[in-house]
């Protein structure tokens, strides 16, 4: 079945697609975006009933293969130390994430210049720093200006509260005289914009039916929407076509009944994640491109990054009310964010101050870690841990190295049939140490703040949350998947605007960056309508 | 569909295992497995798992096993003491079938409205109603901003 062409074809609702089709919005091009997951519902989320813990680890969980849903595809990582965490609906990730919302800051983009390591990005820090601006109001970012770890920044709505919990982690931060400050948060603290403001209610990775946390389906598409661009759920894009120009000319998707179509289109937009655009792309072969499209420099999959994470957990004497408050936001330390060779590593990390357990995940988590055993000693136990844990992750920068990849698995296929992606990953040297070196620093944090003993999961499986670098940016065909504005070498229409063009990784949650990325691409497609090609 | 899966031999077996795992507390606040019929929501929780059945199922025959060779008629009429090593020795034999059972029970267990209200929660949705915080104390911050800027 053919569509009616369109000018402008994105490929992925999440968090870059909506922002660049809010973005293009305004040109009032024809613009559609196909999606493969559909609407979410707030009131079927999970925090509306009182399992919502238990659903936590089933129809909510992070890992697609889990999950099983019809709109998720299935993703070979069983060659990887960290399984891959993703969500399909409008919104894509930003559903089930914790909105952790750091920038990234300046030196991120020039490691080779500072450290001697992988690839300055083609652009910098001020070029984004607009763009970090537009995406903080659009989503309504909670934190405090003045943050040393960073130049001076917009930051529209109050921080989320530390709570008792976030307190007692920042006087043990203040007694290793350690920087620390309130989260970025894309969590609203106070009504904004036709959104209600958080409830610290503490169900935001099972998606916020507050609409507190800012998911794109309720920040970008709806005024994305208004101004006419066209989305379409449940359509699932198998590959994007070659014309005889040697230009994308569309893509062949499959509708919610399996019903192939051809969407024909003058400018082809990727926004998949950093697992789903190279899947696509090397989905997408033709004669010119017999191993994926835009794929001449051979790197379209490689230079997978993740951010390798440890959590470490602390056991307190004392009641923290830590199940109050936005799940992952807190706290963030950046105390060992920047290179220091004496730790015998480069690059850094950061502490992200988690909130406590709910009843539920207290159990299971003193299970599984043997400190809660069946019997006469369960209660004793139990009331040990119960509101009395603290947990902190460490994000650590993941450096690029073409062996860790996405390529396409030679027999798992999606509902479908079509190919799916199959992860290959080891932790560097570098990383290995960076953890020995995070963990051994957390747990002096937490005791510093009172916590009597400690438990640490590094590196922690379930955690490949950020997806990174397999069609990075660059000047040279040769080294890089897109130019300095997301347009591929090889094919001057087709553009990538999520995760998969990061040069590298830094030590901070991507979404920030992916979106301002994604923002000024669109800026950038707008300022050169009339040669985009050229 | 049925929120039944197990044979009338099976659940008795599941209720017997489960008391053991999750007695009462010592000062009688928080009820037993039995008390509140959590074999019965372990059960709905199978039907929702079907993963989760056959591990389930193998566990409760190595139960009635036990059972046998220690020539009773049922769990229950061990006396304290031999319950506990009868629990070591199903241990030993099915740490699978303990371990997911645990995993399933401690889930159920902990959603219970009595058990929440023991814990000082109330049982209820997280939304639409959330949770009050205090307010914060940013003076916290001074000792960092001190030290000034830290970023390259």
């Amino acid at each position: 079945m053919s569509d009616a062409p369109v000018d402008v074809l994105i490929v992925g609702a999440g968090a870059a697609g909506a922002a660049l089709a809010w973005s293009l919005a305004e040109t009032k091009m024809n613009i559609l975006c196909l999606e493969q997951g559909g609407w979410m519902k707030p009131e079927d989320y999970p925090g509306m009933r009182g399992d919502w813990e238990e659903r936590q680890l089933g129809d909510f969980g992070f890992s697609p293969n889990a999950r099983g849903r019809r709109e998720d595809y299935p993703v070979n990582d069983s060659d990887s130390p960290i399984s891959t965490s993703m969500f399909s609906a409008v919104g894509g990730s930003t559903i089930l994430y914790a909105a952790h919302f750091p920038r990234f800051h300046p030196g991120d983009f020039k490691v080779r210049s500072l450290d001697g390591v992988a690839a300055d990005w083609p652009l910098d820090y001020e070029r984004l720093a607009p763009y970090y601006d537009v995406n903080a109001r659009m989503t309504g970012v909670s934190g405090l200006a003045g943050d040393p770890a960073y130049p001076p920044k917009e930051v529209p709505l109050p921080p989320v509260q530390l709570g008792k919990l976030g307190e007692t982690l920042a006087r043990g931060f203040n007694k290793l005289g350690w920087h620390w400050w309130p989260s970025d948060s894309a969590i609203i603290t106070e009504d904004y914009e036709g959104r209600a403001a958080c409830i610290n209610a503490g169900t935001c990775l099972t998606g916020c039916a507050q609409g507190a946390k800012a998911s794109t389906d309720i920040t970008y598409w709806p005024p994305a929407i208004r101004q006419g661009v066209t989305l379409k759920t449940h359509c699932r894009v198998r590959e994007i076509t070659l014309g005889s120009n040697g230009m994308a000319d569309g893509v062949i998707y499959y509708d919610a009944d399996g019903i192939e179509h051809r969407q024909k289109a003058e400018v082809v937009v990727v926004a998949c994640n950093g697992i789903g655009t190279p899947r696509l792309l090397l989905n997408s072969k033709s004669k010119e491109f017999s191993d994926g499209i835009a794929n001449r420099s051979g790197l379209v999959g490689k230079n997978l990054m993740f951010h390798p994470y440890a959590m470490i957990t602390g056991v307190f004497d004392e009641p923290l009310e830590g199940y109050k408050g936005p799940t992952g936001c807190c706290i963030m330390s950046q105390e060992f964010y920047e290179t220091d060779r004496s730790r015998g590593f480069v690059r850094g990390y950061s502490f992200e101050i988690l909130r406590g357990f709910g009843p539920v995940s207290t159990a299971l988590w003193g299970m599984g870690n043997g400190r809660l055993p069946w019997g006469t000693e369960h209660h004793a136990a139990y009331a040990e841990l119960f509101d009395r844990t603290a947990g902190m992750v460490v994000i650590q920068e993941d450096l690029p190295e073409e062996s860790n990849s996405v390529t396409l698995d030679a027999d798992l296929k999606d509902s479908n049939g079509i190919p799916a992606p199959k992860i290959r990953y080891r932790l560097s040297d570098n990383s290995k140490k960076m953890m020995e070196h995070s963990v051994a620093r957390a747990k002096e944090v937490l005791e510093a703040a009172g916590a009597k003993r400690t438990v640490a999961d590094a590196p922690l499986g379930l955690a490949g949350w950020h997806l990174m670098g397999t069609a990075r940016m660059g000047t040279d065909p040769k080294t890089s998947v897109v130019n300095e504005w997301g347009r591929c070498h090889d094919v001057r229409n087709l553009f990538i605007i999520d995760g998969s063009i990061f040069v590298t990784a830094a030590a901070v949650n991507p979404t920030n960056t992916i979106q301002a990325l994604a923002l000024y691409i669109a800026d950038t497609m707008k300022r050169n309508l009339a040669n985009l090609f050229d | 569909m049925s929120d039944s899966i197990l044979s009338n031999e099976q659940r008795r077996a599941l209720n017997e295992v489960l008391d053991e795992l999750i007695p009462p507390s010592l000062d009688g606040k928080l009820p037993g497995a039995g008390e509140i019929d959590l074999a019965a929501a372990v059960e709905k929780a199978l039907v929702r798992n079907p993963g989760m059945q056959p591990v389930i199922e193998q566990g409760l025959s190595a139960v009635a096993e036990i059972v046998r060779a220690h020539n009773l008629k049922e769990w229950v009429a061990a006396p304290a003491v031999q319950r506990g090593s009868m629990m070591r020795e199903l241990e030993a034999k099915d740490a699978g079938f303990i371990m997911t059972l645990m995993f399933v029970a401690y889930a159920v267990y902990y959603q219970h409205e009595r058990v929440l209200a023991t814990l000082g929660l109330e049982a209820r949705a997280p939304h639409p109603r959330g949770y009050d915080m205090r307010p914060h104390d940013l003076t916290l911050l001074e000792p960092v901003r001190r030290r000034g800027r830290i970023f390259r």
